[in-house]
């Protein structure tokens, strides 16, 4: 992919470049984002998530949910978006899943995917014990679909459009990820 | 006129560079004086400052987000505005570092600027005229004070801040919405078009027209010259815009004025007080403190602007008290501190727009529809005075959509991949009247870090405007209704003053000193060298975003300092 910075910088330059003078050109902040807290979902429980991120979003012609990334940028979320409490939340509710059904992580993808499925379409009147996945769900589709492969292979991504045209959608047409 | 008056460290001294700081900086360093702005935010450079600008998604640590502690320590009330991410999110104040009382239970969401550049760097572009009769309301209904100038007074001087800015729009001929120097507007889409045919047949006094917004469609020699260029249909502005495609104090004045040689700009430089000289009866100066290293400085001038931002503006008169204005510099009447008002919103409709699946578009169009207002202008109602506008787009739902609805798997995946069904929004921007309890004061307990007495603010909605919120809806929905949909969802939610960020009066301009601060050359009345010319001078806020009013009206008084100071009299 071509890197945007660099075009960015480089039309800059073709416009005359930024013109602002010394008395603007004052040191700015970092404005660097704090250190990532240490995660706090177990290798057991990171297994069980990368099964179900792939049965939610599974590999195609373009890569799924693990092969975007997606479970370690779940890890993520957990320590740099949740409240404590939320992810509190959502860890127990994976360990509840997890008790229930121990044989999950072992289940052939037949069994795993219809259990999987039989909760996701009763996602607007979860029970209590699959509150969790509710927020499961909502992680993998941002984690996937903002990831490179998401936003830019499965979907249409234009760092730098130029404009606003009207076009027709043909069978080749990919929805914009942003 | 280059060299400084040798009294002074500065022939005009400008408190605060956004909006209409910038315009000031721009107008009087053109015109040869030296001139200082001082900002209390943290220095951004146009194009090397814009950190995030361009970044995808993935490039970022937090794929955009700002953790929820995060917000809930430091961005309680920046996180409520729009744009705030992890983009822009060095581009807003820490709230925790100016906290601020809201009063009488009342909840004031006020959302505030971290950098030089100010909310000009933030703002959403939306730029329209008021028209004579927003400059004749107050006097007509007996709400606020008579504004002391017409339409006629600003008309000029619109034309030659929408010159310079650069507004992309359409002309309409509407008298309640006058039209402007305009460069090509953005295009509406197929469901836009078709929405505006069968709502304005059936509405007849209503329009659809696209939104007129400070984005470069095709740059003047001028704009080039500043290193400006086209808008790239990002929408991603609030993180910086290295093409300068929308306007900004960063992108345009503030190097407008710089090139002059005239300008110095200082940075984390907290104004404090305007400095009072009994024997002049003058400002003399101002008192500001340097954050980064609290240092105190006056610093002296022949003619202080304070541009300063609405509430934090006021907040700086309120605070300059001497032994012959204890109340707060010039403040000898009524309206110092009251008489705030922002829009109302929250009120609208949604719809799902069925057909037009073959059509899509590419670019992310930097501005939305908007409805010019109609109630009682061509649609007379008994319910409430005055009116809004509204905006809305019709836009086709993208994967985002996936996210509360059932499916997975391969057929989610290829759901998810072709365009959503279109769906169309309008939501309105109503007018807030005038009230003198609408107010801000300086707490008597508390200061800032930097010494400075927190700003106590009591402002809410009142029975006008919840009213009107009330047929925002309504029409919202029965627009909708006539554009052919049949899945509309209205909704009205809760609001509160200070989130449409159009903080509007609180050192209004009048006849007189006794009800306004201001006189018609957004000059202070009492104090002759002393000019606001940001949204605190509003007499009214009509229903339009009021940036390019902020805008005419600094242009206008600088053009005004400038004739007084050649004269002698300044």
């Amino acid at each position: 992919m071509l890197d945007r910075r660099q075009i960015l910088v480089g039309v800059a330059a073709l416009m005359g470049g930024a013109l602002l003078p010394a008395s603007v050109k004052a040191l700015h902040g970092s404005g660097s984002v704090g250190a990532f807290r240490k995660a706090t979902l177990s290798e057991p429980q990171m297994k069980a998530i990368t099964i179900m991120a792939d049965i939610i979003i599974p590999e195609t012609d373009t890569p799924g949910a693990s092969g975007a990334g997606v479970p370690a940028f779940i890890r993520t979320a957990m320590a740099n978006w949740l409240l404590k409490e939320e992810a509190q939340a959502f860890v127990d509710g994976l360990d509840g899943f997890l008790e229930a059904h121990p044989d999950f992580p072992r289940q052939d993808i037949t069994a795993q995917t219809n259990l999987i499925a039989g909760i996701d379409s009763s996602l607007h009147d979860l029970p209590e014990k699959y509150r969790f996945y509710r927020q499961l769900k909502e992680l993998v589709l941002i984690g996937y679909y903002t990831s490179e492969v998401g936003a830019a292979e499965e979907l249409a991504y234009d760092p730098v459009p130029g404009g606003y045209t009207i076009i027709p959608v043909t069978s080749e047409t990919k929805a914009w990820s942003t | 006129m280059t060299n400084t008056s040798d009294n002074f460290d500065f022939d005009v001294l400008i408190v605060g560079s956004g909006m209409s700081g910038g315009w000031v900086a721009k107008e009087m360093c053109e015109r040869g004086y030296k001139t200082a702005v001082l900002d209390r935010g943290a220095p951004l450079e146009h194009g090397a400052g814009y950190e995030n600008e361009g970044k995808a998604p993935w490039e970022m640590p937090n794929r955009g987000r700002v953790s929820k502690e995060e917000i809930e320590r430091d961005y309680e009330k920046s996180s409520l505005c729009y744009a705030f991410n992890e983009y822009t999110k060095r581009h807003f104040i820490k709230d925790s570092d100016y906290p601020f009382k809201e009063k009488d239970g009342k909840r004031f969401d006020w959302i505030r600027s971290a950098r030089v550049g100010g909310k000009s760097v933030l703002w959403h572009r939306h730029s329209y005229r008021f028209s004579e009769m927003d400059f004749q309301a107050n006097k007509q209904d007996g709400h606020g004070c008579d504004w002391p100038i017409r339409y006629d007074d600003l008309k000029d001087w619109y034309d030659y801040v929408e010159r310079f800015a650069g507004i992309s729009g359409s002309k309409e001929g509407l008298p309640q919405l006058p039209d402007g120097v305009f460069q090509k507007p953005f295009d509406m889409n197929p469901v836009e078009l078709d929405a505006k045919a069968k709502v304005e047949k059936a509405y007849p006094g209503r329009k659809i027209i696209i939104g007129r917004a400070a984005h470069l469609t095709e740059p003047t020699d001028e704009q080039l010259e500043l290193g400006r260029g086209p808008c790239q249909a990002r929408n991603e502005c609030q993180a910086g815009c290295s093409w300068g495609g929308y306007f900004s104090s960063l992108s345009a004045t503030l190097p407008a004025a710089d090139r002059t040689g005239n300008m110095t700009l200082v940075p984390n430089a907290m104004v404090q007080e305007v400095v009072y000289d009994a024997k002049t009866k003058r400002a003399s100066g101002v008192r500001m403190i340097d954050i980064t290293t609290g240092e105190r400085v006056f610093i002296s001038a022949r003619v202080v602007f304070v541009c300063a931002s609405t509430l934090a503006t006021t907040q700086i008169l309120l605070n300059s008290k001497s032994a012959e204005f204890p109340r707060g510099i010039g403040n000898t009447g009524s309206a110092l501190g009251h008489y705030l008002m922002d829009h109302i919103k929250g009120a609208g409709a949604n719809a799902v727009v069925d057909g037009y699946e073959d059509v899509y578009y590419a670019g992310r169009r930097p501005t939305s529809l908007y409805v010019p207002r109609f109630r009682n202008v061509t649609e007379k109602t008994d319910a409430f005075l005055r009116g809004y506008g509204m905006q809305g787009e019709a836009q086709r739902l993208s994967w985002r959509a996936a996210i509360g609805a059932e499916g997975i798997g391969k057929d989610l995946k290829a759901r998810v991949q072709k365009p959503g069904p279109w769906t169309f929004t309008l939501q309105g921007f109503g007018e807030m009247l005038p009230e003198h309890e609408n107010s801000v004061s300086l707490s008597t307990t508390e200061t800032d870090q930097w010494g400075m007495p927190i700003l106590e603010i009591s402002c809410e909605y009142g029975a006008n405007e919840l009213r009107m919120k009330e047929d925002m809806r309504n029409t919202a929905t029965e627009m909708l209704r006539a554009a052919g949909y049949t899945k509309v969802q209205p909704y009205s939610e809760e609001s509160f003053p200070g989130i449409v960020i159009h903080e509007m009066g609180t050192a209004r301009m009048g006849h007189k000193a006794d009800d306004s601060y201001l006189n018609r050359h957004n000059q202070c009345h009492n104090v002759s060298n002393l000019f606001v010319t940001d949204g605190a001078s509003m007499t009214s806020s009509a229903c339009q975003n009021p940036s390019l009013t902020f805008m005419a009206l600094s242009a206008r008084a600088a053009a005004f300092a400038d004739e007084q100071m050649k004269a002698g009299a300044l």
